[in-house]
C-alpha cells in the first residue's frame, strides 16, 4: 500500500515537474532589454538613434579601430602632409612605404559595418512603432530614418573613397539564419546607393534639433546637403553638387569665424561653432582616440618639409602676420609638430590627457566655399570661383606667397588651385588624401601625375622606383581588402591589385 | 566531550520531537543505569526509545545519580542504554514499568573497521565497482596525505592516467588547467566538473566577465576545499560515467568524497601543521645596464649610420652635467632580482570527528597562509566544514554538510609582471636621485622615457609593492540529503544543496608606479567589481535493486535534477584619488563619473531527468543503460531539450569456469561502453536580440544597440564517446591495471568566436562549426610489490597519449591563422584529418657572416643569375617588402632555392600538444617510515619560448638576455646571434630558433615521514604524532631552454599553442609537517 502511494505520489511530481519544464527554462535578460520589447515609443527610436552616434565615436569590441582613427589615418597616412613620427606603428609604417598588405589591421573595415548595421536596425524597426506609439507622428519617424539614411551614407562614402568596389548590405542583421556572405558591387553602385539613400534623407531630414549645438552633431538637412555635394564631386557631377551647396550658402545659418584671437578656440577647441555643419562629438565622457596615438605615443606628425611648402613664410611680410592656420593651428613646431588642432587648447597651451575631446569636424564653411568654388570652376566659371576662395583665404591672412598665380580664366589652373587652398584650410582634418584621388581621377584619371609626383616627393630614397610603378596603377589608389574579412566571406573578391597577395 | 553529548541528546530530542506518531499510549518507565563493574549510577548515560525500525522516538538522560524517568510512546517498543565507553544495552519493555540496567565496559575499542561489503565508488549510480564498465580512476588521498599542496588538482598532478593537469603559473591562487582525455570542446568549460558528496559545484561566470586572465586564474574554483578534508578522488572519464551529471560533466567529472565521522567512534582530534619555504626562483640572465645602453646605441647605429640623439634620449647620454638624468639613469637594475623573494607557507589543520551510535560527525577547519615568489603575491584562506549523519532508523537517513571558505588573494596587478621586468630599461633607478645623486625613498617612476609611458614602461617595484589586485573570494555550500527505505530493495534518495559564492575584485593603480601627471584618468585608478553567485540544485531519485540468488543480479533508478543560479555583478572605478593610499573606489576622487558604474544580472537554469537499468548475470555479463533527458535555459525552444543514451557492458572473464584453472587471478574483463552528453555554451540569453546602451553617451544622451546576432540555430554540443577497457587485478591484488582505449567525438563543435563577414555589423558569432576527434589510450598500473609484516613497497605507474583531431569544419572556417611577414609571427594552420595544434615557420640558419651567402644560390648549389648575368641577393619578400639582407641578419633557410625568403619557406615546426603524459611514482614502508614519492611528466610538445624571442630579438628599447652578448657586431665575427636592428629589419620572424622541445620529467614530491613510538605519545597524553619533511619540484629534467617547460595551453580556438611567457615559475618547495591526533 505505502509502495502504491510512494510510486503514485512520484509519478505525480515527476509529470508534475516535466510539464512545467518548458516555462521554467525560459528566461529573459534581466539588465538588458530584448528585441521583441523594444521599438516600442519614439523614445525606443531615439535611443537607437543615439546608440548609431555612439557607434562613431568609439567601438566596443577590443581589438578593431575606431571610425575617427580611420578617417583621420586613412586620409592621411597615404598622403604627404601627416609623415611618421618617433614611436613606430608598424599598421602605419607599412601603408607610408606603400607596403598594402592585406593583413594589415588597418584596413579592417569592422567599425564602419558596425555602424551601418545600427543604421540598418533603426530603419527596418523604427517602421512599425508609429502604430504602437500612437503620439509618434510620421514626420518624426521620417526624420530619424533620414538621420539613419545620412550617417549610412556618410559610412559607405568613407568605405567607397577607400575601397572602392565594396559589398553592401541594406538591412538589418538580426538572426543566425542569415544568409551572411555577400558579394561586392562596383563602386559607380556604390556611389549611386549613397547618392539615393542622401536624396531620401534630404527630403525627411529636419532643418533643426532645436538648438545649435545639437544640428552640429547630428544630422540635419544641412548635413545631408553637405554629404550629397561632396558624393556629387565625386560623381563629377557638378551642377547637382552646385545646388545643395547653394542650398548651405543660401541658409544664411553658416559663416566663417572671424579671424581674432578666440578663433582658434571657438572653431576647434570649443567645437561646435557656426562655421560647423557636422562634427562627431567628443567630452568628458568620451574622448578622441587621437592624444594616445599621436601625442604619447606619436604614431604619426605633421610633415616639417611638407609645412614649409603648404605654409610657406613670406619673408617681406611682419612673422605676427603670418596665415592664422600654419603653425600652432595646424601643427605645432615646437610640440614635434603634432596635430595641433586636436591638442591645443590655443595656439601656446595643450590640452592634458583627460581634455582630450576635441571633436572631429566632418564638415564645415570653409570646405562648403571651397567645394562650391571647385563646382563653379568645373562649370566654367574660374572666376567665381577665386572670389570664393578669397573669402577663405582672406579670413585666414593667407600668406601672399601662396597667391593665385594661374590664368583666372582657366578652370584647370583654379581647380588646381583650390586643391592647394584646400591643403592649407582643411589639414589633418582627414581629407588630403581623398582631395589628391579625387583631382587625380577627375576625367579619367587625367591627372594621374598628381599622386605619382607627391609619392616622388614623399617616397624614401630606396623606395621611390618601387612606390611610383604601384601608385602608377589606379588599382592601388584603393585599400586592399582585409584577409580575414576574404577568409570570412568566399563570395569576396580582393580588390584587383592585390589578388596575388 | 559534553558538547558533543549536548548536541547529540538536542538532536535527538529535536528528531523524535518531529517524528512521534499522533495516537499513543504512553507508559512511564523508570530505572537506574548503573556501571557493571563497580555499581556505582552512571550520570548522563542516555536513554533512547526505539520503535520496530529501530527508529529514536524519543530519548532522556540519566541524572547525577544515575536514575532515570522516561515515558514510552508505545510498551511495544525498546529502549536503548548507552554511553561513551560503555556497551549499549537495548531492552524490550515487555509491560515492565521499572528498567535496570547494568553497563559493561567497552573492553577494546574498535581500531579499525572492516569494510566487508563490497567497494562502492558512488558516482551516482549506485553500482559496486565491480560491476561499473566506464573508465574511472580513483585517488585514494590517504597516500598523498602530508604534500604541501595548497588544492585537490595540485594532489592529483601525476597520479591518474588520461588527465592533464599543468599549473597556470607559481602564483598563489593561480589554480590549474585540467583536461580530461584532451580537448574535447574550444568552449569556455573545458575544464572537468567538479562534485563534493554528490553535489555538483556548478559555476555560472558572468556575461561580462573580462578582466584579462581571469578566466584562466581568477576562478581556481578548487581552492575553496581543503586537502585534509579530502577522503578519495574519482575521476569520470567518458560520457556513459558522466552521463548522470548533466552536460557539465561532459568535459569529465571530478568526484570529490570528503572524510566523515564513523558510528560508535570516541571522539577524535587531529592536528597538523605544514610549513614551507618555496625557493626564489632562478632569474634569468639579463644585460646589465651598461652592457644594455651600448646595445641601443649599436642597434640604432647599425639601422642609419647615424648615433643615438642623446640630446632627446638623456636616459642614454651619460653626462654627468645632466645631473638628474645621469643619476637616475646609470645604475645596473636587476629588475627580476628586485621583485622576486622567498616565499612562505603555513598552514593550519584541525579536526574533530566521531560518532555515537545514531550520529557521527566530523568538523574541521583549515587555515593557511602563504607568500609568493613574486613581490606583493599573496593567499591566505580559511576554510571550515561540517559533515553529519544521523541515522533516524534503520530506513531514514539524514545527512547535513556545510562548509565555509574564504579566500583572500593578492595577485600582481600586471599579470605578467615577471615577464614585463625582463624587458624593463636595467639602467633605470629603482629609487630616484636627486641632482646631487642622493637617493631618495621615492620610488623613481618618470612619466615617459624611451620605452615609452605606462603600460610599456613603469616601475616595477612600485608596481609590485603598491598596485592592489585583491581578490576576496567567500563560498557558502549547505546541502542536506535524506535516504529512505521503502521497502527491501527500493529507495528514495533526495538531496537538496545551496551554494552562495560571493567574489569582489579590488584592483587600484597608484601614481607612484606609472608616473603620469596627476591629471592622467589612469592616475590612483580604483576598481571593484563584485560577483555573487547564487544556486540552489535538487536531485530526487527512486533506487530499486532485486538480487536473485547472486545470478541475476538488476538495478534501476530513475533520477530528477533540478539546478537554478542567479548571479549579479557590479563593477565601479574612479581615478584620481588624492593619496596612493587612499585606494578605494567609494573615496572621493576626482572623476568618479570617467571611471565606470556598471553592472549586470543572469540567470540559469537547467534541469535533467534520467533512467537508468542494469543487470548482471552470474557476475560475468554485466550490461547498463542510461538514458537521460537535459534541458537548458541557454537554448531555444527548438533545440532546449538534448537527449543523451549511453550503454556499457563487460564481460568478466576470470568469473567463467575455464578459468578456474588461473586462480591467481582475481579479476579480468573486458569492458566497453558508448555514451554521448551535450555541452552548453557559456553564456545565456543568445537567443535573443539583446540591446543594450553603450557605455558612453553621444552629446549627453545614452543609446541603445543590438548586441548580438539571435541564435536560433545554436544547438547542444553532442560529445560522444567509445572507451574499450580491459582490467586485471591478480596475485592477491598486488597487481591491479587498467587499460583504455577511446575515440571521442565532439559533433556541432561550438565555436566561441566564428569570424562573420563584418559586413554583418558583427564580427564574430557563437557557432556550431565542426566535429573534433580525440584518440587515445590511457594505461595505469599500480603494484604492491612485497610486503611484510613491517614493511612494504608499492608503484604505481600511468601513461596516456592522445590526438585531436579535426573531422569537419564549416566551410566558412579560417583554418589559417597569423601569417608570416612580421617578425614573431607564427602561421597556424589545422588541417582536416589531422592532430590540431601545428604551426609553422621558418627554418633559423645562424647569421650571415660572409659575403658570398648573400646571394643566392639554386638547388645544385650554383649562385643564381638575372637575365643581365649579375648575381642575384637573397631578399625577404620580394616583391612586397623586397629587404636585401645584409651582414649580421638572420639568415632563414631557403627551402625552394628562389633567393627570396617568403611563405614559401615556411615549414612545419611542431605541435604544442604533448605526444604522452606520464606519472610514476613509489612509497616505501618500513615499520614508523613513510616514504613517497610521484614524477609527473609531459613529453614532445613544443613551446615557443616568448622570452626568448623577445629578449633576443633586440629590435625595440626592451632589455636583452645576456646570451645577446655575442650578436654579431662587425665584418669577421662569427656568432649565430644576429646584430641589433632597431626597430627594422627580419631578424625575429617566427622560426624554429624559438620552439623548443617541452618535454620534461619532473620529480613532483618526495616526502619522508615518521610516526613517532606510542611510548612516546602516551607520555604527552597523545595517541598519535607523526612527522614528515617534503620537497616538491626539486628536480626537472628537461632540455628546455627557458625558466620552466610547465606551460598551460589555452584552447579558446582549435590553434593551440603554448607560448611560454616566464609567468611565476613553479616554485621548488621544502616543507615540514606535523601531525598530533588525540
Amino acid at each position: 500500500m505505502k509502495i502504491r502511494q510512494i510510486a503514485f505520489t512520484a509519478t505525480l511530481i515527476f509529470s508534475i515537474v516535466l510539464s512545467g519544464c518548458n516555462d521554467w527554462l525560459y528566461l529573459e535578460p534581466e539588465d538588458g532589454v530584448i528585441r521583441q520589447d523594444f521599438w516600442q515609443t519614439k523614445e525606443d527610436v531615439h535611443a537607437a538613434v543615439v546608440g548609431m552616434y555612439c557607434s562613431l565615436q568609439n567601438i566596443t569590441e577590443r581589438g578593431y579601430y575606431t571610425i575617427p582613427e580611420c578617417i583621420f589615418s586613412w586620409g592621411e597616412i597615404r598622403a604627404d602632409m601627416a609623415d611618421l613620427g618617433s614611436r613606430i606603428r608598424p599598421q602605419y609604417s607599412y601603408i607610408k612605404s606603400g607596403d598594402l598588405l592585406p593583413d594589415n589591421t588597418l584596413f579592417k573595415w569592422n567599425a564602419f559595418y558596425r555602424t551601418i548595421n545600427n543604421c540598418n536596425t533603426v530603419i527596418e524597426f523604427s517602421e512599425d512603432v508609429p502604430e504602437k506609439d500612437p503620439s509618434f507622428s510620421d514626420d518624426a519617424l521620417r526624420s530619424y530614418q533620414a538621420e539613419a539614411y545620412a550617417i549610412r551614407a556618410l559610412m559607405y562614402f568613407y568605405l567607397y573613397r577607400s575601397f572602392g568596389d565594396i559589398p553592401m548590405k541594406l538591412t538589418a542583421t538580426t538572426n543566425d539564419g542569415e544568409e551572411f556572405t555577400t558579394a561586392k558591387v562596383k563602386k559607380e553602385v556604390v556611389l549611386d546607393q549613397i547618392i539615393t539613400d542622401l536624396l531620401f534623407a534630404y527630403d525627411h531630414a529636419t532643418y533643426t534639433h532645436g538648438d545649435a549645438v545639437t544640428d552640429r552633431g547630428r544630422v540635419t538637412k544641412y548635413t545631408v546637403a553637405a554629404i550629397l555635394a561632396d558624393a556629387y564631386l565625386w560623381k563629377q557631377n557638378y551642377s547637382e553638387a552646385s545646388k545643395y551647396l547653394d542650398f548651405i550658402i543660401n541658409s544664411g545659418k553658416f559663416t566663417l569665424i572671424p579671424r581674432n584671437q578666440y578663433w582658434f578656440t571657438t572653431l576647434y577647441v570649443d567645437g561646435n561653432s557656426v562655421e560647423s555643419i557636422f562634427e562627431i562629438q567628443f567630452d568628458q565622457n568620451i574622448l578622441n582616440p587621437f592624444y594616445s596615438l599621436y601625442k604619447d605615443n606619436r604614431y604619426l606628425r605633421a610633415s616639417a618639409d611638407m609645412m614649409e611648402e603648404v605654409f610657406p613664410l613670406d619673408p617681406l611680410a611682419n612673422p605676427d602676420s603670418a596665415d592664422i592656420r600654419a603653425d600652432g593651428c595646424s601643427y605645432k613646431s615646437s610640440d614635434n609638430y603634432s596635430f595641433w588642432k586636436f591638442f591645443g587648447i590655443n595656439d601656446e597651451e595643450s590640452r592634458e590627457r583627460d581634455q582630450s575631446f576635441a571633436n572631429l569636424i566632418i564638415y564645415r564653411y570653409g570646405e562648403i566655399l571651397l567645394m562650391k568654388a571647385e563646382a563653379l570652376s568645373e562649370l566654367g566659371n574660374p572666376q567665381e570661383a577665386i572670389q570664393l576662395i578669397n573669402i577663405v583665404r582672406n579670413r585666414a591672412r593667407a600668406a601672399r606667397t601662396t597667391n593665385f598665380l594661374g590664368s583666372e580664366t582657366s578652370s584647370d589652373d583654379v581647380t588646381a588651385y583650390i586643391l592647394e587652398e584646400r591643403s592649407r584650410e582643411l589639414a589633418f582634418e582627414g581629407k588630403r588624401w581623398y582631395d589628391i584621388l579625387r583631382y587625380a581621377r577627375k576625367n579619367n584619371y587625367a591627372n594621374k601625375d598628381l599622386i605619382v609626383n607627391m609619392i616622388m616627393r614623399i617616397a624614401p630614397p630606396e623606395k621611390i622606383q618601387t612606390m611610383t610603378n604601384k601608385y602608377r596603377d589606379t588599382l592601388f589608389h584603393y585599400f586592399p581588402i582585409h584577409a580575414d574579412e576574404l577568409e570570412a566571406n568566399p563570395k569576396l573578391e580582393q580588390n584587383p591589385f592585390f589578388e596575388g597577395l | 566531550m559534553n558538547m558533543k553529548k549536548l548536541f547529540i541528546i538536542q538532536l535527538v530530542f529535536l528528531v523524535s520531537a518531529l517524528t512521534t506518531p499522533l495516537l499513543a499510549q504512553s507508559v512511564s518507565i523508570r530505572g537506574k543505569v548503573t556501571d557493571a563493574s563497580d555499581g556505582l549510577g552512571i550520570t548522563s548515560a542516555t536513554i533512547v526509545e526505539l520503535d520496530k525500525n529501530n527508529r529514536i522516538i524519543k530519548g532522556v538522560i540519566s541524572d547525577f545519580e544515575g536514575n532515570y524517568f522516561i515515558q514510552v510512546r508505545s510498551p511495544e517498543h525498546k529502549l536503548q542504554f548507552s554511553f561513551i565507553g560503555y556497551k549499549t544495552v537495548v531492552e524490550e519493555i515487555n509491560g515492565r514499568t521499572t528498567i535496570n540496567v547494568a553497563l559493561d565496559f567497552e573492553t577494546t575499542e574498535i581500531e579499525e573497521v572492516q569494510i566487508t561489503a563490497e567497494a562502492r565508488t558512488d558516482i551516482g549510480m549506485n553500482i559496486s565497482d565491480r560491476e561499473l564498465a566506464m573508465p574511472i580512476a580513483k585517488v585514494d588521498l590517504q597516500d598523498v596525505g602530508d604534500v604541501q599542496a595548497t588544492s585537490v588538482d595540485e594532489v592529483l598532478q601525476g597520479r591518474v592516467s588520461g588527465i592533464d593537469i599543468v599549473a597556470n603559473s607559481g602564483a598563489p591562487g593561480s589554480g590549474m588547467s585540467i583536461r580530461v582525455r584532451g580537448v574535447s570542446t574550444l568552449n569556455a568549460g573545458d575544464q572537468p566538473l567538479i562534485v563534493i558528496d554528490n553535489i555538483p559545484q556548478k559555476q555560472s561566470v558572468p556575461n561580462d566577465f573580462d578582466f584579462a586572465t581571469a578566466n584562466d586564474e581568477g576562478y581556481a574554483d578548487m581552492l575553496n576545499i581543503s586537502v585534509e578534508d579530502i577522503e578519495e578522488i574519482t575521476v569520470l572519464k567518458d560520457a556513459a560515467a558522466t552521463a548522470l551529471w548533466g552536460p557539465e560533466g561532459s568535459s569529465g567529472v571530478l568526484m570529490v568524497k570528503t572524510k566523515r565521522g564513523s558510528l560508535g567512534r570516541k571522539p577524535t582530534i587531529n592536528f597538523n601543521y605544514k610549513g614551507s619555504i618555496a625557493f626564489k626562483p632562478d632569474p634569468i640572465p639579463m644585460l646589465s645596464g651598461d652592457q644594455y645602453s651600448t646595445l641601443i646605441y649599436e642597434a640604432k647605429m647599425n639601422v642609419d649610420d647615424m648615433p643615438l640623439n642623446t640630446d632627446t634620449y638623456k636616459e642614454f647620454s651619460y653626462n654627468p652635467t645632466e645631473a638628474y638624468y645621469y643619476w637616475n639613469y646609470s645604475n645596473n637594475t636587476n629588475w627580476p632580482e628586485e621583485i622576486t623573494r622567498t616565499g612562505f607557507t603555513n598552514n593550519y589543520d584541525l579536526s574533530m570527528s566521531g560518532g555515537g551510535s545514531k550520529a557521527s560527525y566530523r568538523f574541521s577547519t583549515n587555515l593557511m597562509n602563504q607568500t609568493g615568489t613574486t613581490v606583493g603575491t599573496d593567499l591566505k584562506t580559511i576554510r571550515t566544514r561540517l559533515n553529519l549523519d544521523y541515522k533516524i532508523s534503520d530506513k531514514l537517513m539524514l545527512r547535513a554538510n556545510f562548509s565555509y571558505s574564504r579566500g583572500d588573494n593578492n595577485k600582481s596587478y600586471r599579470s605578467n609582471i615577471l615577464n614585463e621586468a625582463y624587458s624593463m630599461m636595467p639602467n633605470m633607478a629603482v629609487y630616484e636621485y636627486d641632482v646631487d645623486g642622493k637617493i631618495s625613498p621615492n620610488y623613481f617612476s618618470p612619466l615617459s622615457n624611451i620605452q615609452g609611458v605606462y603600460p610599456s614602461m613603469y616601475n616595477l617595484v612600485a608596481m609590485a609593492n603598491n598596485a592592489i589586485y585583491n581578490i576576496v573570494n567567500n563560498d557558502v555550500n549547505t546541502s542536506l540529503s535524506l535516504n529512505y527505505r521503502i521497502a527491501k530493495g527500493l529507495t528514495f534518495n533526495s538531496d537538496i544543496a545551496f551554494r552562495l559564492n560571493s567574489t569582489e575584485n579590488n584592483r587600484f593603480l597608484p601614481q607612484n608606479a606609472i608616473g603620469l601627471t596627476w591629471t592622467s584618468s589612469l592616475v590612483n585608478n580604483a576598481s571593484n567589481y563584485d560577483t555573487d553567485d547564487y544556486n540552489v540544485y535538487s536531485k530526487n531519485r527512486l533506487v530499486y535493486t532485486l538480487n536473485i540468488n547472486d545470478t541475476h543480479k538488476f538495478n534501476a533508478s530513475l533520477q530528477y535534477s533540478t539546478s537554478d543560479s542567479r548571479g549579479f555583478s557590479y563593477y565601479v572605478a574612479s581615478n584620481g584619488s588624492a593619496s596612493d593610499y587612499l585606494n578605494d573606489p567609494s573615496i572621493a576622487a576626482r572623476y568618479k563619473e570617467l571611471g565606470g558604474l556598471s553592472s549586470s544580472t543572469w540567470q540559469l537554469r537547467d534541469v535533467s531527468l534520467s533512467a537508468l537499468l542494469h543487470y548482471s548475470f552470474k557476475d560475468r555479463y554485466i550490461i547498463t543503460f542510461v538514458g537521460t533527458r537535459n534541458g537548458n535555459s541557454k537554448f531555444y525552444e527548438k533545440y532546449r531539450y538534448g537527449y543523451y543514451p549511453s550503454v556499457s557492458a563487460s564481460w568478466r572473464i576470470s568469473s567463467e569456469p575455464f578459468m578456474e584453472r588461473f586462480d591467481f587471478i582475481e579479476d579480468f574483463r573486458l569492458r566497453y561502453s558508448y555514451g554521448q552528453n551535450g555541452k552548453a555554451p557559456k553564456d545565456a540569453y543568445l537567443f535573443f536580440n539583446n540591446y543594450a546602451t553603450y557605455s558612453w553617451t553621444y552629446m549627453g544622451e545614452t543609446g541603445v544597440y543590438p548586441t548580438n546576432v539571435q541564435l536560433e540555430n545554436m544547438k547542444w554540443e553532442n560529445f560522444i564517446t567509445n572507451n574499450y577497457g580491459l582490467t586485471l587485478t591478480m596475485l592477491d591484488k598486488k597487481v591491479d591495471m587498467t587499460f583504455d582505449y577511446y575515440i571521442n567525438r565532439t559533433e556541432d563543435l561550438i565555436d566561441n568566436s566564428f569570424e562573420l563577414p563584418s559586413t554583418s555589423g558583427y564580427s564574430a558569432i557563437l557557432m556550431n562549426i565542426g566535429t573534433l576527434e580525440t584518440q587515445g589510450w590511457d594505461f595505469n598500473i599500480r603494484s604492491e610489490v612485497y610486503k611484510t609484516a613491517d614493511s612494504h613497497l608499492s608503484l604505481f605507474f600511468n601513461f596516456s597519449q592522445n590526438y585531436n583531431i579535426l573531422r569537419e569544419i564549416n566551410e566558412n572556417y579560417n583554418l589559417e591563422r597569423d601569417r608570416t611577414t612580421s617578425n614573431g609571427e607564427y602561421k597556424m594552420l589545422v588541417q582536416i584529418g589531422n592532430p590540431i595544434g601545428s604551426f609553422y615557420g621558418y627554418q633559423f640558419e645562424g647569421v650571415y657572416t660572409n659575403t658570398e651567402d648573400l646571394y643566392a644560390v639554386d638547388e645544385e648549389g650554383n649562385y643564381i643569375q638575372d637575365p643581365n648575368g649579375n648575381f642575384i641577393k637573397m631578399v625577404y619578400n620580394y616583391p612586397d617588402i623586397n629587404y636585401e639582407f645584409q651582414l649580421g641578419d638572420a639568415k632563414y633557410k631557403d627551402v625552394n632555392h628562389d633567393g627570396n625568403i617568403n611563405y614559401l619557406d615556411v615549414v612545419y615546426l611542431g605541435n604544442a600538444n604533448p605526444k604522452f603524459i606520464t606519472g610514476l611514482g613509489a612509497s616505501y614502508k618500513y615499520k614508523r617510515f613513510y616514504a613517497n614519492m610521484t614524477f609527473y611528466g609531459r613529453f614532445g610538445n613544443s613551446i615557443i619560448n616568448v622570452t626568448q624571442m623577445y629578449g633576443e630579438n633586440m629590435y625595440s628599447y626592451d632589455n636583452q638576455l645576456a646570451s645577446t652578448m655575442r650578436r654579431w657586431r662587425r665584418e669577421g665575427d662569427s656568432t649565430d646571434m644576429p646584430r641589433a636592428l632597431l626597430s627594422s629589419g627580419y631578424n625575429w620572424l617566427g622560426s624554429d630558433r624559438y620552439v623548443h622541445d617541452g618535454s620534461f620529467l619532473r620529480l613532483k614530491y618526495i616526502s619522508i615521514s615518521y610516526d613517532l613510538p606510542n611510548s612516546f605519545c602516551e607520555r604527552l597524553n597523545v595517541r598519535k604524532i607523526k612527522v614528515s619533511a617534503t620537497l616538491n619540484n626539486i628536480l626537472t629534467f628537461s632540455n628546455y631552454i627557458g625558466q620552466d617547460p610547465e606551460v598551460s595551453i589555452k584552447s579558446s580556438d582549435i590553434f593551440t599553442v603554448g607560448y611560454d611567457y616566464s609567468r611565476t615559475p613553479v616554485s621548488k618547495q621544502l616543507t615540514f609537517y606535523v601531525n598530533f591526533t588525540f
